[in-house]
């Protein structure tokens, strides 16, 4: 299509990204979570977000954020489908 | 001085409504107005660089389709300012307060998500991080670092910004009780 050019190389990697999704999915819930636990429990004294409720909550949706993450940075950086299954889609479009 | 604030927040209350309306249509702005451009502009773009990292024909093509998500952005980056005026105006307005644990919600992931990642968006898209002055301003090189920081940036963002506005929605649309 095109001549070759010499590029840096990105630094991503499916094994990066599989860190930085973990990173995502528990670093986010972390902070809003524990701005709760100061606005209700700490400055208004309401303990029910210390319960099992509120806290099996927050994992589930830190859990469901990781995978979210891990497939969408996989599929938005062209990581799938990988480069043996790729067809002639592949290219994206032309210039 | 807590008078004539006490008088400017009577002056405005009967105005609730058109500035929900204001905030709300900002909100969508700002939600949408690059979604066309982010899936079927940009990230094809990017894909096939990314298959195809040294093609002369796709680094051009990608360098153009940032140049011009860059001047896209102005739509999002002008209507989230007007949010952050009508959110807390919102609230002071409406006589808020953090008993309401579904808005308490919804201001942390606003205070502590989106406002980091817009101000690092503007420095991306419009400041020092535009990628039409990094190239005037350090070079071929000094614009590549430049883009794969943007990069880096959207591939990040992208499953936060689509999971955590899904939640602010929904929270501002069914105002739903959490908590005691």
């Amino acid at each position: 299509m095109s001549d070759n050019v010499p590029s840096p190389v990105f630094s991503g990697s499916p094994r990066r990204y599989r860190r930085l999704a973990l990173l995502l999915g528990i670093g986010s819930h972390a902070l809003l979570y524990g701005g709760m636990v100061l606005i209700e429990w700490v400055w208004h004294g309401r303990a029910w977000i210390v319960g099992s409720g509120p806290i099996a909550f927050t994992a589930v949706s830190a859990l469901l954020l990781t995978l979210l993450g891990y497939h969408s940075l996989m599929f938005v950086d062209a990581q799938y489908p990988p480069a043996a299954r790729r067809s002639r889609h592949d290219r994206g479009p032309s210039p | 001085m807590p008078a004539a604030i006490d008088a400017l927040r009577e002056w405005l209350s009967p105005w609730y409504l058109e500035i929900k309306f204001v905030h709300l249509a900002a909100v969508m702005a700002w939600i949408w107005s690059t979604s066309v451009a982010y899936v079927y502009y940009l990230v094809p773009a990017f894909q096939a660089w990314r298959r195809h990292p040294h093609d002369a024909g796709v680094i051009a093509q990608r360098d153009w389709v940032i140049d011009r998500f860059d001047r896209g952005a102005v739509i999002e980056h002008i209507a989230f300012p007007v949010v952050m005026i009508s959110g807390p105006l919102l609230y002071w307005v409406g006589g808020w307060d953090s008993s309401a644990t579904w808005l308490t919600i919804k201001l942390l992931i606003v205070f502590g998500l989106f406002v980091p990642i817009e101000c690092f968006d503007y420095h991306l898209s419009h400041l020092g991080g535009n990628k039409r002055h990094a190239l005037a301003r350090g070079g071929p090189d000094h614009r590549e670092r430049k883009l794969h920081q943007h990069w880096w940036f959207l591939l990040l963002t992208t499953p936060l910004i689509i999971y955590f506005t899904g939640i602010v929605v929904f929270l501002a649309v069914t105002k739903i009780g959490v908590g005691p």
